[in-house]
């Protein structure tokens, strides 16, 4: 199989026409320790993702999926290598511009600890453009609010919210934004499968009907079903991918992978 | 269980430090306090015995009052000196004479300041035993207008053996020749005492009276025990004087002096005990936000089998742990501190030689004790919380404190609050400062009881502005400090201490100037005042002045004020008053007086009557009046309603007063004249004595107050530090337990600037909410302190606002300062490791 995702690489799947790039990572390359210690967590990477998929990163623990997406968002610095969110060289900015990266271009949706504690439903899912002092765009928030369900509990801390509907707030914040590209990382791990059925369902139709990038860390197979694309990491590198995947067709590839 | 402290210790060392720092600033202080006050008394214990070393009896005027150092006896007929030169026994003697006398430097400035140490006049001893002052420099004085001087003041006043200069006294301001300059056994001054030393009949002339001697010194023969010297003394002398050994005279000096220095320690002690409070408060405070946040550790240990009571001594051995530690470093730093208010008590005047400094092992007790002991009692409650959490505690998500309101928790706290309120009250009706104190610490443990009550509804209001302005940043720190509303409490209420008694003695000190002022300006009718600042017999002003003044154009009238401590009916009365009766009533307003002021003679008493006051005295009751010299009656022969904080609440003639007190001075002059330079020409040569008009005489006085409040703030500021290590401490300790949702906002766009002002800002809150519930507690401290003196010259409750302004902006500062470090340790908190999920 081929394993490299290279601009001029063809590739069995064709992208759709005028798919710009959302975020792509060239050469990229973090090693930890030194001499015999070393550990090479990525190890070369070349991907891109298109703006309007829902692409899943997937792989064994270990495999450097976390830290890729790390990277990706500006969250971790590199090796070697050069990391574009759009057209910004994301391994150039500073850490008052990366910042502002990831306050108005990013969003982010994690396993846990993803609300702040003391701030209600509403003040979480506005806490970029809050932090950014800018006001919300009301309509788009309506919107969002009402796609994930979250209208009745606007008022309410994260501690009087179940797992799943905290979620659905993290995803609310994710998408409030409107940000070019949203890192979720393993965002069902902590859920049971039906609650975390409904959340991949809202980002798939975040993507579907709204036209907005995801990128999803996750060693589920059921998750990575609901992407457009799968991307397989094994010990720092891309092995594999695969267009619209299904369950069973991530289970067999990751078996392939040797675990 | 002891490794798994030991091992706690170790790996919390910055929490620990904090919480040592706070013990450790009380203990330096309270040791230090100690380690001077021995140190002193040590050095002039042995000061005294060298002093008194040739004496082995001493002969002197009885006095039925208790009177201490350098009070004025009554007088000896010096007839004596020549009967007690006779008992058989006695080698040799040397006749004491004492007063008055003010030394001035060449450019007629005054040498040492009288207000906080005394002056003495005295005749030169030429038996060298007997007298306690040896010459380091020049010569005995021989002729009428020679003086030795100690060598202090020697050096004070740039004064040289052969320099002319100018030395007050009872009498005319008189030029005196030096020659000599003497030391105080091996000291260069007694005690910082300017002491100038004529011949007999110069000292005879201008402090004692013709005839008189203030004491008989007698050296005993060999062989002869001092105490038989004084039988065969008294035998001879019999009821005319007292007798008594050289040792009890060494130990009465010594006992005088311990009285003092005890003064200055009790002060001093009363901070280091305010230190070593709000310390208790932080180290609670520390404790129990790491058991709440040990609270999973602590029962994965119950879970494997730990018992409830092995947890709580494994939280108290980390107390005694840090308790003892820093007890030591205290103590060891306390000797610094010795110096250094050493330093201070120079600066106040006080000469103290050079000794070794003088660890009594009671310091060494009293210190370590004191650390260990509110160390360990601050830490068992938290202690006994943790020994309370169940195993499963282990299986839950970590467990945050509580909320603050409870039930309980509010009748419990109204009900300290108000005990502590009525404790105080007694205290100050029944003027026990003892008592007064602990219905105040009563207070503020009442007002902490309750502060989690109060942190949520307070915090919040405190940070909407901050919420409204600050966006974000100025939201999360609001939310902050009200999510654990037991520790936002407790941090404050460290501060709420410090700003309660800064608070209470600028309302005090606004509330004592603003009565003095009105007073002044209603109830005074002169045009100005020639003031000594005296505020007791021994010192004060020449009654020369007052006597020129009489005959000076320009001046319409001349009234003076002298000050002695008697005893009342028994009671002692420290300010008893003697005026001019026939001018008094012209230059104050007495209000509505009856009887006859002209007609108080040398027996009559005038006396304060509230209008309305049934068990007042009446005209013609008879009060005994003790002076030092015996009892006498006297009879009521006028009354007045006004002035008397003043004029004092009882007054007698200055014939009268002058007929029972030896060598008077006046305190005060109170005149009317056309200008102050009508009267300057006359004062200006008694420097003692200052020219002041109405207003120049208010601001003296609250020059002193102000004196006074610096002081006091400054050793308050012990308190406020200790207090913003708590604030400093609970900041780093809550953020630690934030990393993770610190992590998330710096990921989803929070800017390290932004972090950091959150934290400020919750800071700001807590210490605004300390400040605000300190102020509450001062305000309640001032106006009850006020009212119980209303009495004594207080008369008005006034609000320093400007200054209360102050102590606010102050506290929201002082929250900025402590969140200095932890806002850098929270914008520095590593995103990837606080988001990272596995």
């Amino acid at each position: 199989m081929t394993a490299t995702l290279h601009p001029n690489h063809s590739n069995a799947f064709t992208p759709l026409p005028a798919m710009a790039v959302a975020a792509r990572a060239v050469d990229v390359s973090k090693v930890y320790g030194r001499g015999e210690a070393e550990v090479r967590a990525l190890d070369g990477i070349n991907v891109e993702f298109y703006a309007g998929r829902f692409t899943a990163i997937m792989g064994p623990s270990g495999s450097g999926k976390s830290t890729l997406m790390h990277v990706l968002a500006g969250l971790d610095t590199l090796s070697s290598g050069n990391v574009f969110v759009g057209d910004v060289d994301v391994s150039r900015l500073n850490d008052r511009q990366l910042t502002q990266l990831r306050r108005d271009h990013i969003g982010f949706i994690f396993q846990a600890f993803n609300l702040v504690p003391t701030l209600t439903a509403l003040e979480n899912i506005t806490l970029p453009s809050a932090l950014a002092g800018r006001k919300p765009d009301a309509a788009w928030l309506d919107h969002v609010i009402n796609t994930v369900g979250l209208k009745k509990r606007l008022k309410h801390r994260p501690s009087e919210l179940s797992g799943g509907q905290q979620q659905r707030v993290a995803v609310a914040r994710a998408l409030a934004s409107r940000p070019q590209i949203i890192f979720a990382d393993e965002p069902t791990g902590n859920l049971d499968s039906h609650t975390g059925a409904e959340i991949l369902s809202f980002m798939r139709t975040a993507v579907r009907e709204f036209g907005q990038t995801i990128v999803m860390v996750t060693h589920d197979p059921t998750a990575a079903s609901y992407s457009d694309r799968a991307v397989f990491l094994a010990d720092g590198r891309i092995v594999d991918s695969l267009d619209s995947p299904t369950s069973d067709a991530v289970f067999d590839r990751i078996k392939n992978l040797g675990g | 269980m002891f490794r798994i402290t030991l091992k706690e210790l170790a790996a919390k060392k910055l929490r620990l430090l904090s919480t040592a720092l706070a013990v450790f600033l009380g203990v330096a202080f309270l040791a230090g306090t100690l380690v001077l006050t021995d140190t002193v008394m040590n050095t002039f214990d042995g000061l005294l015995v060298d002093a008194h070393e040739g004496t082995d009896a001493y002969v002197r005027g009885d006095s039925p009052l208790d009177l201490s150092f350098g009070e004025q006896r009554p007088r000896l007929d010096s007839t004596l000196v020549d009967r007690v030169r006779a008992v058989d026994g006695v080698d040799q003697v040397a006749i004491n004479i004492t007063g008055y006398a003010q030394l001035l430097d060449k450019s007629g400035k005054l040498v040492g300041d009288a207000k906080n140490t005394p002056m003495f006049g005295l005749n030169w001893v030429g038996v060298d035993t007997l007298n306690p002052y040896n010459l380091a420099q020049g010569r005995a004085p021989v002729a009428d207008d020679e003086i030795v001087i100690d060598k202090h003041s020697a050096e004070e006043g740039t004064l040289a053996v052969g320099d002319r200069t100018t030395v007050l006294t009872r009498s005319e301001p008189r030029e005196f020749t030096i020659v000599g300059i003497a030391k105080f056994a091996d000291a260069d001054s007694a005690g910082g005492a300017t002491s100038v030393m004529f011949t007999d009949a110069t000292a005879q002339a201008l402090m004692g009276e013709p005839g008189k001697v203030d004491g008989i010194d007698i050296k005993a023969k060999a062989g002869v025990s001092q105490e038989s010297l004084v039988a065969a003394i008294e035998g001879e002398v019999g009821n005319d004087a007292q007798t008594i050994t050289g040792k009890a005279l060494t130990k009465e000096d010594q006992d005088s002096l311990h009285e003092n220095i005890n003064g200055f320690a009790t002060f001093m002690l009363v901070f280091a005990g305010i230190a070593m409070f709000v310390g208790a408060f932080i180290i609670n405070n520390t404790f129990s936000i790491t058991v709440a946040q040990r609270t999973r550790e602590m029962a994965m240990l119950r879970a494997v089998g730990a018992s409830g009571r092995q947890v709580m001594r494994a939280v108290l051995a980390e107390a005694v742990a840090v308790g003892l530690l820093a007890s030591a470093a205290g103590l060891a730093a306390g000797i610094g501190v010795a110096m250094l208010l050493k330093s201070l008590l120079a600066s106040v005047g006080l000469d103290i030689p050079s000794g070794a400094p003088v660890i009594a092992s009671s310091t060494v007790i009293a210190a370590m004790a004191t650390g260990l002991i509110v160390t360990f009692m601050s830490a068992l409650l938290p202690a006994r919380r943790a020994s309370k959490v169940p195993p499963i505690a282990a299986l839950r998500d970590v467990a945050a404190e509580r909320t603050g309101w409870s039930k309980r928790r509010t009748v419990g706290g109204l009900l300290i609050v108000s005990s502590g309120v009525a404790v105080l009250l007694a205290g100050l009706d029944a003027a026990k400062p003892a008592t007064v104190g602990l219905g105040a610490v009563a207070v503020f443990i009442g007002v902490s009881v309750l502060g989690p009550v109060l942190a949520k509804p307070v915090s919040r209001l405190l940070g909407a502005p901050l919420a409204h302005l600050r966006g974000m940043a100025g939201m999360l720190a609001r939310e902050n400090a009200v999510r654990n509303p037991k520790r936002t409490a407790r941090t404050a209420a460290s501060l709420m201490i410090g700003v309660a008694l800064v608070s209470f003695i600028a309302i005090f000190a606004a509330s004592a100037k603003s009565s003095l002022s009105s007073s002044v300006k209603e109830d005074y009718h002169g045009t100005h005042i020639v003031d000594s600042g005296a505020f007791d017999g021994t010192f004060g002003i020449s009654p020369r002045l007052a006597e020129t003044l009489r005959h000076t154009p320009g001046v319409s009238t001349v009234s003076e004020h002298r000050i002695a401590n008697v005893e009342i009916d028994g009671e002692s009365e420290s300010f008893f008053n003697g005026y001019d009766p026939t001018t008094i009533a012209t230059v104050f307003d007495l209000g509505h007086t009856t009887g006859d002021l002209a007609s108080l003679g040398a027996d009559g008493i005038a006396v304060f009557v509230e209008a309305g006051d049934k068990d007042a005295p009446a005209l013609g009751d008879t009060m005994m009046v003790t002076f030092p010299s015996g009892t006498k009656p006297f009879v009521v022969r006028a009354t007045f309603d006004n002035s008397d904080e003043w004029v004092g609440s009882k007054f007698v003639s200055v014939a009268a007063f002058d007929a029972n007190v030896p060598s008077p001075l006046d305190a005060q002059v109170f005149v009317i004249a056309d200008s102050a330079s009508t009267i300057e020409q006359v004062a200006d040569a008694y420097p003692i004595a200052e020219v002041l008009d109405k207003q120049g005489f208010v601001d003296s006085k609250n020059e002193n107050i102000d004196m006074m409040l610096k002081l006091i703030y400054a050793l308050l500021g012990l308190a406020v530090v200790i207090a913003l290590l708590g604030i400093t401490n609970t900041l780093a300790l809550s953020i630690h337990e934030r990393r993770r949702e610190i992590g998330l906002l710096r990921a989803v766009g929070m800017s390290r600037s932004q972090v950091r002002s959150a934290v400020r800002y919750e800071s700001v809150i807590i210490a605004l909410f300390g400040t605000f519930l300190g102020l509450a507690v001062g305000f309640f401290f001032g106006w009850a302190m006020v009212g119980a003196l209303k009495d004594q010259g207080i008369s008005t409750f006034a609000v320093p606002t400007g200054a209360l302004i102050v102590v606010t902006v102050g506290g929201a500062f002082a929250g900025v300062l402590a969140a200095i470090s932890p806002s850098r340790r929270a914008a520095n908190v590593d995103v990837l490791k606080a988001v990272a999920s596995s």
